[in-house]
């Protein structure tokens, strides 16, 4: 399948601070990717890598074919890009902030852009700095969008958007996907994102945990919820398979990986097992799951429930 | 690739864009700046206040402009929140420097070409022709130094821009390294100059060493600025990147060392004090390592022995005042910053519960003690550099307390505004009525100088209440309507209180006739309205100065510098006219026309009334001169009658010229002084002295505090035009001057001075006299003078009288050539004479406190005694710590063993003539065989005539 981005075993640091450990993944074309992970994962340094804003230390990476690094300006020309918090010229008008980007690209991108101002509802005349804070984020998506870009890198796109434009947003990303763009998302949306995402890529304090088809993921990966005979009892083994776990009085839910029948089989003849359940995960499970602690550093001891929480 | 982009096609109208959007967002600044300075031109054109305001404004202005873009372009984006989107856009770097440049470069040079257009098109009346040309010796280097500084800000500021985030920091450090750059260049050209003469003087001279250090400066200044290029292009590559310029990579890996800047509110609730202190730490921390830093560079400059032999051009770069304006503009910069670091924290600081007295003092603690800082650095390490300001001990906490206040104001004016720059520029305008108010305090106070102690007290501590009490609203986000009054209250208070003093200083006579008349022990003044002919006279006189000048200007339109001939030619046509004034005022019908009596009656009048009163040191100056010629042409009889008007008692150096003449006679000098004794009758003087009007402090002639001192001469060595190379022989003269000075000193010759102990401090009421009492300063040292004139006129007649011969003491004078001994108006005691003194040479030197102006020495007209009021004789005089101790020995003289007349601070130096006297001048002012004392050796003589030459 044609990539549209290809990132092979990028690091970037800052300072001391590893942002980017060894990062390696692809996204094919005519899908939407979503890159997760908590606050501070090296989501925005990948898209900033992505778009020649900054530089890695060591590792490839390939945009359209692109290297970012050099070729930084023409592949900001063939992406939309809306940044996580719209940095806009706050004593521009919004026409003016259409006109003034549309200097930058070809003829017609500023028809596109009032044509999509005036379908978010967002009045041309008013300075950005009297926007609200959905009303900026639809001039970002405007401004993005207007170049009808061959790929479009969203770094929490719909934050501040209703819920109305919100849906309608994500359809758009969908259909998008379906002419054969690439949309690229960074979200902490995760239920939208599950909506709309093809691929998923998870990143944990700047390593890869996880990166693959969501589809994939989910039929890979099982959500256990497994009642025991005793409190004190562990977790039974599950031969290294286990992504997360916890233990709520005689229950244990865990997220399993590449389970095979005869090993749940087992699972429920055990004989400190009472009941077992086992179902596909969500997306936000399999992402707690990925960014929770690892099972083997969890207490032995009941935990309040909440501690578990992302 | 999508159908609609394009960027081939997009590229020049992406930058064309860029453009724009840079005009747009700095249009506010540039017509800001372009309207404030073309109103200013005007102003300073239409009210004439002379060429240096107006060459001021188009010189700084276009530097002012460069700065203000420049110095943000880059660091703005940051602090606007829109550093991320524009790098976004598909611009290329070298765009969006271009178009930032551009807008910068273009912004600066559209105001300099309106002002300098302006000040082409209609300066002329002030400024004349000849001084807007690329001449160095002219004040036209303006142009040129306009320009040049215009690309260094546009470099330095680009490139500071580049690395920092903060527009306000980039704008200080990029002053800063101008400041520095300059220091470095000039620096370095100095001493490897001076090294380069050092090892062989014999080849060169003043001239060529003045020469190479201005070339060598300039030229490393602008090595500095191809470097600064090449920096800002490979700062523009970080920047572009989102990183850094790196200069020095191990300080960039300890800054990303260094803990997190931001904090979340559980991490800051815990030692709330620690952490609040660590905020303004860091954001004032530079500050106060760049105030450390400059003032351990002074240190090191100052006591730079391989400098020290040099000659002492270091005074043109770190002047007193400009260290006291920097101190001044620190000061109000750290008040406005003070609250700075604590807005963007406020919301947060309020949610945690911080009490609003704890975050206020926090805020105030590091600032306080940065002030502090300054003032203590002025303390430890500038009198030591300053040592021509009169660092007595009130005016050094008078100095601390104005900074205080200051910053007092500052961080009131801080706390109520959130933006910086409003905050600065209240807190610009709150120094300024501060500064006011105490000059209102100061002329208030005479009566009482505690009055002026609690006012200032007052007046630092208001704020600070204010802020205080303020606090509780302004953490909470809330302002107060009463607050608000208050604060508007306090500033049409301050206005109000300004406009009284004003009233009071310019309606009010401070000295009623009657109490003047009793000062003068006549009793009997002119009438006043007959000074109103006196100053049509006056006035006749300046319009004919001013019609000389166009005339010799018109007469040689195609002189665009004017030269030393052509100015003396001026100079020779206005003393001319001098001269006629002073024949005109003798035709007056009333005898004593009453200098003193105009200067001291009132500050308006003496202003009012300066070209007759000669309050104006120029136009006292050139009526010297034309007086002097009068004596040099041997007319004697109208030089007396001059002096018998009371016109020029004021200069025992003219008094001397005079004496010393061969037609005159003992006689002829008795006369005289008989007729100066009885105007100023000594065994009376002390009544107006106890009538408490005067309270006497000030040195003799301070206005000539700078120009004074032989080694301050050599000063301005290094300032002498560099194409004027006759005036710059003669400036070469100095040195030798001073090394026959010395030898004069040396040989034994007498030297005699007279002086008051000005120690006295109070009134024969028992009341404490405020010192520097502005009025009584200016009044007493001609007091003090004319009472000295007697003695002085007394003493030539006595030595002409006892050839061979010197006296011991004053008592001898008395009573057949002097009726009475003066009263000193301190202590109602005679006055003191010294003998035999020694004359400190080194004007670097300091008194052993630390604080004490060293000596002015000055080399006056031939002959005479000298004058002057010491405030403390009990001082040791020492010399540098790398120089041997000398003799607790020290004196100021006038007597001068003959060198010539000359004007000696730079302003005039370039332009004055010299006073060039008779052929037989020498012989003729030293008649009288003395052993020891006048009449200079058949060695001395030829020295002293090849020292005449220029």
């Amino acid at each position: 399948m044609n990539q549209v981005i290809e990132f092979h075993d990028v690091c970037k640091r800052f300072g001391r601070q590893i942002v980017l450990d060894h990062v390696s993944f692809n996204v094919p074309a005519g899908n939407v990717f979503a890159l997760l992970g908590e606050n501070g994962a090296g989501k925005t340094t990948s898209i900033k890598s992505m778009l020649g804003l900054c530089t890695p230390e060591s590792g490839t990476i390939r945009v359209l074919g692109l290297d970012p690094h050099r070729d930084g300006t023409e592949i900001r020309h063939r992406v939309g890009f809306v940044p996580e918090q719209p940095q806009m010229y706050s004593w521009m008008k919004v026409e003016e902030i259409g006109w003034f980007a549309a200097g930058f690209y070809a003829e017609g991108f500023f028809d596109q852009f009032i044509r999509r101002v005036e379908a978010f509802h967002v009045p041309r005349g008013q300075k950005i700095e009297n926007l609200s804070k959905g009303m900026r984020s639809k001039v970002a998506l405007a401004l993005a969008l207007s170049h009808d870009p061959e790929l479009l890198i969203l770094d929490e796109p719909t934050s501040g958007l209703d819920p109305l434009v919100r849906r309608e947003f994500l359809e758009s990303m969908v259909d998008r996907a379906a002419t054969g763009k690439t949309v690229l998302l960074a979200s902490h949306q995760i239920n939208e994102v599950e909506r709309v995402a093809d691929y998923v890529a998870i990143l944990r304090e700047g390593k890869l945990a996880v990166v693959d088809r969501l589809e994939d993921l989910k039929e890979r990966l099982a959500q256990l919820l497994i009642t025991v005979r005793e409190s004190f009892v562990p977790l039974p083994d599950l031969n290294g398979q286990v992504i997360h776990s916890f233990r709520r009085g005689r229950q244990w839910q865990a997220l399993v990986a590449d389970l095979t029948p005869p090993q749940l089989e087992a699972l429920r003849t055990h004989e400190y097992v009472e009941a077992i359940e086992s179902r596909r995960p969500s997306l936000e499970e399999i992402f707690i799951g990925y960014l929770g602690p690892s099972a083997a550093a969890l207490p032995t001891e009941p935990h309040p429930s909440e501690e578990m929480q992302p | 690739m999508s159908s609609l982009a394009n960027p081939s096609s997009a590229a020049a109208r992406g930058f064309w864009r860029l453009v724009w959007k840079e005009v747009r967002q700095y249009r506010a600044v540039v017509l800001t700046l372009l309207g404030t300075g073309l109103l200013l031109q005007a102003l300073f054109l239409v009210f004439q206040f002379g060429s240096l305001p107006v060459l001021l404004v188009a010189g700084v202005f276009p530097v002012m402009c460069g700065l203000a873009i420049a110095g943000t372009a880059f660091a703005g984006e940051h602090d606007n929140a829109t550093y991320f989107g524009l790098r976004a856009l598909p611009a290329t770097r070298r765009d969006i420097l271009v178009a930032k440049l551009a807008v910068a470069a273009g912004a600066a040079l559209l105001v300099f070409a309106l002002l300098w257009l302006m000040v082409f098109v209609f300066g002329e009346q002030v400024i004349g022709p000849h001084e807007y040309v690329a001449d160095r010796s002219e004040s036209g280097e303006w142009v040129l130094s306009s320009l040049a500084m215009v690309a260094e800000v546009l470099v330095y500021g680009a490139l500071v821009s580049l690395i920092e985030r903060n527009a306000l920091v980039a704008v200080v450090k990029t002053i800063t390294l101008l400041f520095i750059v300059r220091l470095i260049s000039f620096v370095v050209a100095y001493v490897g100059v001076g090294a380069w003469v050092g090892f062989s003087p014999q080849f060169h001279s003043a001239g060529e060493a003045s020469d190479a250090v201005f070339v060598g400066s300039y030229l490393l200044r602008v090595v500095f600025l191809a470097a600064g290029i090449a920096l800002m292009l490979r700062a523009a590559q970080r920047w572009y990147v989102g990183e850094r310029l790196a200069i020095w990579p191990g300080l960039q890996r300890w800054q990303e060392d260094a803990p997190p800047r931001t904090y979340t509110a559980a991490e800051t609730a815990p030692g709330i004090w620690r952490r609040l202190s660590w905020l303004q730490v860091r954001y004032f921390g530079w500050i106060g390592l760049a105030i450390l830093g400059a003032a351990l560079a002074v240190f090191l400059w100052e006591r730079s022995a391989a400098l020290e032999d040099m000659v002492s051009s270091r005074r043109q770069i770190i002047r007193p005042e400009w260290s006291i304006a920097l101190a001044m503009l620190a000061s109000v910069l750290i008040g406005g910053l003070t609250f700075r670091a604590a807005h963007a924290r406020k919301q947060l600081l309020a949610q945690l519960g911080v009490p609003p007295g704890q975050v206020w003092l926090t805020q105030l603690l590091l600032p306080v003690a940065i002030c502090v800082l300054l003032v203590a650095l002025f303390a430890v390490v500038f009198p030591a550099v300053m040592s021509e300001v009169n660092w007595s001990d009130g005016f050094f906490w008078g100095f601390a307390v104005f900074l205080l206040s200051f910053f007092t104001w500052g961080q009131l004016c801080s706390q109520q505004t959130r933006s910086t720059l409003p905050a600065l520029a209240w807190s610009g305008l709150a120094a300024g009525l501060v500064g006011f108010a105490y000059y209102g305090l100061y002329l208030l106070s005479f009566d009482s100088p505690h009055w002026q102690r609690w006012g200032a007290a007052a007046l630092t501590a208001y704020p600070l209440l204010e802020s205080f009490l303020r606090s509780p609203s302004w953490l909470a986000g809330t302002g107060s309507q009463v607050w608000r009054w208050i604060g508007i209250r306090t500033t049409v208070f301050t206005l109000l209180a300004a406009g009284l003093l004003w009233k009071f200083e310019t309606e009010i006579p401070y000295i009623s006739d009657e109490q003047i008349g009793l000062a003068q022990n006549d009793g009997v003044r002119p009438d006043t309205s007959r000074f109103e002919e006196i100053l049509a006279i006056a006035s006749q006189l300046n319009d004919r100065r001013r019609e000389t000048d166009r005339r010799v200007r018109s007469a040689h339109p195609n002189v665009d510098v004017m030269s030393n001939e052509l100015r003396r030619e001026i100079d020779v046509a206005w003393f001319a006219a001098c001269r006629q004034y002073l024949e005109r005022l003798l035709e007056l019908p009333y005898e004593n026309v009453g200098v003193q009596y105009l200067f001291v009656r009132d500050s308006t009048q003496a202003i009012d009334y300066g070209l007759v009163a000669g309050a104006r040191n120029q136009c006292m100056w050139f009526m010297r001169v034309a007086l002097g010629q009068v004596i040099d042409a041997g007319d004697i009889e109208l030089a007396e009658r001059i002096i018998r008007k009371e016109l020029f008692l004021l200069d025992p150096a003219l008094i001397a010229r005079w004496a010393w003449l061969p037609e005159n006679d003992s006689e002829r000098i008795r006369r005289l002084i008989r007729y100066v004794e009885s105007d100023i009758d000594p065994q009376q003087a002390t009544v107006w002295y106890r009538s408490g009007l005067y309270e006497l402090s000030i040195p003799t002639q301070p206005s000539h505090r700078y120009s004074s001192s032989p080694l301050l001469w050599l000063r301005d060595l290094i300032t002498v035009p560099r194409e004027n190379r006759a005036l710059r022989q003669r400036a070469f003269e100095l040195p030798q001057a001073v090394r026959d000075y010395k030898q004069a000193i040396e040989s034994g010759i007498a030297f005699y001075r007279l002086y008051v102990d000005s120690e006295f401090a109070e009134d024969s009421a028992g009341r404490s006299l405020a010192r520097d009492h502005y009025e009584c300063g200016r009044y007493v040292p001609y007091v003090c003078t004319q009472r000295f004139v007697p003695v002085q006129l007394a003493a030539i007649a006595w030595l002409r009288d006892h050839p061979g011969e010197t006296f011991e003491s004053l008592d001898q004078l008395v009573p057949d050539y002097l009726a009475n001994i003066p009263l000193d108006p301190y202590t109602a005691e005679p006055v003191i004479l010294e003998r035999d003194l020694r004359v400190p040479l080194y004007p670097e030197s300091i008194w052993s406190d630390g604080a004490s102006p060293t000596s002015s020495l000055f080399l006056f007209s031939p002959g005479g005694i000298g004058v002057e009021m010491l405030r403390n004789l009990a001082y040791e005089y020492r010399r540098k710590a790398n120089t041997p101790e000398v003799k607790p020995e020290f004196a100021w003289t006038y007597m001068n063993p003959g060198y010539e007349f000359r004007i000696l601070n730079f302003t005039s130096y370039a332009t004055a003539p010299r006073y060039i006297p008779p052929e037989d001048y020498r012989r003729r002012i030293f008649p009288i065989e003395v052993e020891g004392f006048g009449p200079p050796s058949a060695t001395n003589s030829t020295e002293s005539t090849s020292e005449e030459s220029p």
